[in-house]
């Protein structure tokens, strides 16, 4: 259980680190860079989802005035490279195989010069025969997209552990269905942008990436260099939410151009580029699955097949199956499972990482398939949920090893915060309750068996402390809960804590922001850091006081001896004596992190995460039985993030994954015409705006500890979008008896079952 | 490459002149909130833009009880939202006008780009139309005015002819025993264009309906007026089942198309609903 402390700095309401920037304008986002001689560049993409290039002319567009650079295929190295798998290129080799796949590029001395030279780059194109949905592209005889990916199935997961045949044979109960998700857009604030510099055989890219390590690698690879021959600086980044973790090509292609026109090139998607081929959708999936339980709710067993949609090529979609099929078996408890994934190329935009990676999917068919059963079971679908909730020192069936886990005081929260038990004895007609819970990770090691991070922290000669970390911060909050725990560790105030531009050259290595990591493990590299600096200063500060290290403490930026607190030096003070003597040295340690977690094996034994956050969800719903429109009247949401470091950082990733959430759930969705995204815009794809919350929103968190963790933390950015889509489902059950199986949940889809119902 | 010339008449006659000369190459822009967007999406690349943003005195909204409401084509939504009169007289307007898009969008937008888009799915014609407002066309031969319905002719097609500008729009006083309502159905999010928009005044003395103008948006290639739903209760005792007739008729006089607001069906089964429901809150609303 939670250990109650006393910090000065940690759980204070703060205002963000970067935040002053960010309102007055003096960010520096990509649209912001502007270097000497820079070019503009824009991307010519294929129309088709599926077509040989028979030949390119560019030799119209390069004679064009203002026109610096063209590039092709044939600049390039024609390597492939991808996250996981290595299938896409910087620029179209021989096939193009979706909407909006890189063909060629331009750098001219303004936007509206290279847009003109793209349209006089002359394609020879052969059309091929395409396929868009991926159960029709597994079939023999479909349309093959990648030479060897038999069947276009990119990666398999099959999987099972205990003896499911005889689970489901012991069952009381068996439940099956089949739920479809959705692509889902980012829809970050600023689209996806780089400027690239080329000299002496080193490029330096400008990016809006979150994860500039993992940025550097891939990017190196494409180009054919040395990593030490890239460095990528990170600029003010205005939402990532995954999208901008670099599976795209929009900074390779900068590169390109940069080199071929020897002077640096800029360029920024627009919305529709974002949505054709800029941060990589959500995966959609189809999910069949299948529960045993027993009569006192208790699951027995659980079979699951997902089919999921990959696109043209792999990015971190294979991961995200991997977390689809398999993650949730950490929520609740469960002894016999079966898994069968496949992930499927198509001839359509590639997805990949978004919010939740997986869990969003795989959560709209599990928690909608708990509240069937719940409703056969006769059991209330919030004890069900008890029933079976996961406790510390659970061990899911594929090693996943949980530490601190407050699911049960998350559940029994939220069932208070919406007044569950009053609301379901005193029933309205056309209004229902539902909910759902999830886990997700603090950190997962996949890349490279590492799951940790590195970070830096100095003090100055004027006490003020510095910290030198590449995480980034990608608007989530990241600069300010690290100077927190810099802050707290040391002993000084907030406002004398500053952290480092991400830069891959000036920081030490570190996996970025993904998988509601940083907090997690780079808090605690940062303070591993902090706590070493801090040991320097108190063994210089023990010589100027007279007293031993061990007896020194530190508050508000003073040393002093603990118990007599009037003698003291400030931290400054310790700074300067430490550096202006002969042989002396300055104040600056070294910090380093890896989670006590263990690398999945073939068979996806393993333990993902060094800390696992839990939540809980529940909506009250309104639906209108005559035009099937669904109103949120009230929505609960608990997480079992351990210690809250910032509570209003805390609070806003609450409501802003509940507003992705909804709009995965209700608003958003795109059509797909020949591959194509039919409304790659705004005024089609429509998510959320504030008036389309809930009518009454309740957040709270568990009161946790993870031993772990920086002072008790760890990751939430993700989950709370994760069970939001089943919740809403569910209560729509409630309210009206009708079960929507397929994303979006548009009123004419409620409509119809309530109709048909009827009928 | 985009490339025009950017003109700045001082007076309607200087823009419908200019209008006159350029002809099909000049595009006319108010607030330029079509405009813009149609020129970044390069569905339009004129050689010129006539701005009617230097015109003085276009962006009235003014009120007699003899003339009724008049308004200058080059006022804002959000003038229009605001203005005290269109909240005492005009509450349709008013509920109509706060739920065109969001603010960013009003402060820019004026009824003169938005009628002259002729876009079927916006909202502030259907309710000028219920409230039986005309408009008025200047060109440098003279003016002429129209009723809206006679206005909006197809799909972002109206009325006007070469060389002419909207130049006012008029809505006639408001009627005694009168109702009104008006509903936009925004199942996505409350933003968005109507699915179905719905708007109707009435006027109702002693039970019986003497008059009624039901117009809707979004639901066919123009801004409709649903006449044969009106005649179901124009002149009659007004019951809950002629109610529920007129929106059976009504969804007999729209065309409407799928798209990613929800299939024909649907929409047409949202006419048969929604008008229904905006007749009994018009009906709740009319005093004694």
């Amino acid at each position: 259980m939670a250990t109650a402390q006393t910090y000065s700095v940690i759980g204070q309401r703060v205002n963000r680190t970067e935040g002053y920037g960010k309102v007055s304008g003096e960010t520096k986002y990509i649209a912001d860079i502007l270097l000497v001689g820079m070019l503009h560049g824009k991307i010519l993409r294929s129309p088709y989802p599926h077509a040989r290039i028979l030949s390119i002319d560019t030799s119209k567009a390069e004679r064009l005035p203002g026109v610096r650079a063209v590039v092709t295929a044939d600049d390039t190295i024609k390597q492939g490279w991808g996250a996981f798998l290595q299938d896409q290129y910087p620029l179209t080799v021989g096939v193009a195989r979706y909407v909006g796949d890189e063909v060629a590029a331009v750098a001219a001395v303004d936007e509206a010069t290279a847009q003109e030279a793209l349209e006089l780059i002359d394609v020879e194109w052969e059309e091929l025969p395409a396929v868009f949905d991926p159960e029709e592209a597994m079939q023999e005889g479909a349309p093959l997209i990648h030479a060897g990916k038999e069947r276009n199935i990119a990666i398999k997961i099959d999987v099972e552990r205990g003896d499911v045949d005889r689970a489901f044979a012991e069952s009381d109960l068996v439940v099956e269905d089949t739920f479809q998700s959705m692509h889902q857009w980012h829809c970050a604030i600023e689209t996806i942008g780089s400027v690239a510099e080329y000299s002496h055989g080193k490029y330096t890219i400008h990016m809006n990436t979150s994860t500039i390590y993992m940025a550097r690698g891939r990017i190196a690879t494409a180009l054919g260099v040395s990593e030490a021959d890239v460095r990528i600086v990170q600029s003010g980044v205005g939402g990532a939410f995954g999208g901008k973790s670099c599976d795209d090509n929009n900074a390779i292609v900068a590169a390109l151009l940069a080199k071929k026109a020897q002077r640096p090139v800029r360029i920024i998607n627009t919305r529709d580029e974002e949505f054709l081929a800029g941060s990589r959708p959500r995966v959609p999936m189809k999910i069949w699955i299948k529960m045993g339980f027993m009569t006192d709710g208790r699951i027995r067993a659980k079979q699951i097949r997902v089919v999921a949609d990959n696109g043209a090529y792999s990015g971190k979609a294979p991961a995200v199956t991997g977390v689809a099929a398999l993650r949730h078996d950490t929520a609740y408890r469960f002894t016999d499972v079966k898994t069968e994934a496949y992930l499927v190329y198509t001839n359509k935009i590639p997805t990949g990482a978004f919010r939740g990676f997986g869990n969003p999917s795989a959560e709209w068919a599990l928690e909608q398939l708990m509240d069937i059963a719940a409703d056969k079971l006769g059991i209330d679908p919030i004890d069900l949920a008890r029933i079976n909730a996961v406790e510390a020192g659970y061990v899911s069936p594929h090693g996943n090893r949980v530490g601190s886990c407050e699911l049960i005081q998350c559940i029994d929260k939220v069932e208070e915060l919406i007044g569950w038990k009053e609301k379901r004895a005193n029933r309205v007609p056309y209004r229902g309750l539902g909910m759902g819970c999830t886990v997700h990770v603090s950190g997962k090691r996949h890349f490279m068996d590492y799951d940790g991070a590195t970070a830096t922290v100095k003090v100055n000669e004027d006490g003020k402390v510095y910290i030198l970390s590449g995480e980034g911060e990608g608007g989530q909050g990241i600069y300010t809960v690290l100077c927190m725990i810099a802050a707290e560790e040391l002993g000084v105030p907030l406002e004398e804590v500053s952290i480092s531009q991400a830069d891959t050259d000036v920081n030490t290595f570190c996996l970025g922001a993904f998988g509601s990591r940083v907090t997690y493990v780079a808090g605690n590299a940062v303070r591993d850091a902090a706590a070493k600096a801090r040991q320097q200063l108190f063994e210089e500060a023990s010589h100027l006081l007279e007293a031993d290290a061990e007896e020194l403490g530190s508050k508000d930026g003073r040393i002093f001896v603990k118990g007599s607190e009037s003698r003291y030096i400030t931290v400054a003070d310790a700074a300067r004596a430490r550096l202006f003597r002969r042989g002396g040295a300055p104040i600056i340690a070294f910090g380093s992190f890896d989670a006590d977690s263990v690398m999945q094996d073939d068979t996806r034994y393993g333990n993902e995460s060094g800390g696992y956050n839990f939540g809980c969800q529940a909506a009250e719903v309104e639906v209108d039985p005559e035009t099937g429109q669904v109103r949120v009247l009230h929505y609960a949401s608990v997480a079992d993030c351990g210690t809250v470091i910032n509570p209003i950082g805390a609070e806003g990733q609450v409501d802003g994954a509940l507003a992705q959430g909804i709009g995965y759930a209700m608003t958003e969705g795109m059509t797909f015409e020949d591959g194509r995204p039919s409304e790659p815009n705004f005024s089609g794809y429509r998510i959320p705006s504030m008036r389309d919350m809930p009518r009454k929103l309740s957040s709270a968190f568990a009161d946790s500890y993870e031993p772990t963790g920086p002072f008790g933390a760890k990751g939430l950015g993700e989950l709370g979008t994760d069970p939001t889509a089943a919740a809403i489902s569910n209560a729509i059950f409630d309210a009206v008896g009708v079960r929507i199986k397929t994303l979006p949940i548009t009123p004419e889809k409620v409509l119809r079952a309530i109709q048909e119902k009827d009928a | 490459m985009l490339d025009f010339e950017y003109l700045e008449p001082t007076t309607v006659e200087e823009a419908c002149t200019l209008l006159q000369s350029y002809g099909d190459e000049a595009v006319l822009m108010s607030g330029g909130a079509a405009v813009t967007m149609w020129i970044s999406q390069r569905l339009l690349a004129p050689e010129a833009i006539i701005s009617l943003a230097k015109i003085p005195n276009f962006d009235y909204v003014r009120f007699s009880e003899k003339d009724g409401l008049t308004i200058g084509a080059g006022a804002r939504h959000r003038d229009i939202e605001m203005s005290p009169l269109v909240r005492q007289h005009y509450p349709l307007l008013y509920e109509t006008f706060s739920k065109v898009a969001q603010p960013r969008i009003r402060y820019m937008a004026t009824i003169g780009g938005n009628l002259c888009t002729g876009d079927p799915a916006t909202d502030p014609g259907t309710s000028l139309m219920a409230l039986d407002a005309e408009v008025t066309l200047t060109s440098t031969e003279g003016k002429r005015v129209l009723s809206l319905e006679e206005f909006f002719v197809d799909y972002y097609q109206t009325a006007l002819k070469q060389g002419e500008v909207l130049t006012e729009v008029r809505v006639p006083p408001p009627a005694e025993w009168a109702g009104w309502s008006r509903i936009k159905f925004t199942p996505r999010t409350e933003e968005d264009f109507a699915t179905v928009g719905v708007s109707v005044a009435l006027k109702v003395r002693s039970g019986e309906c003497e008059d009624i103008r039901l117009a809707l948006n979004s639901v066919a290639p123009v801004i409709v007026r649903a006449h044969r739903a009106e005649e179901v209760l124009r002149g009659k005792r007004v019951t809950d089942e002629l109610v529920n007739e007129a929106g059976e008729v009504a969804a007999t006089e729209v065309e409407p198309t799928d798209d990613m607001r929800g299939s024909a069906d649907y929409k047409r089964h949202l006419v048969k609903v929604l008008v229904p429901r905006a007749m009994r809150q018009a009906l709740e609303r009319i005093d004694g």
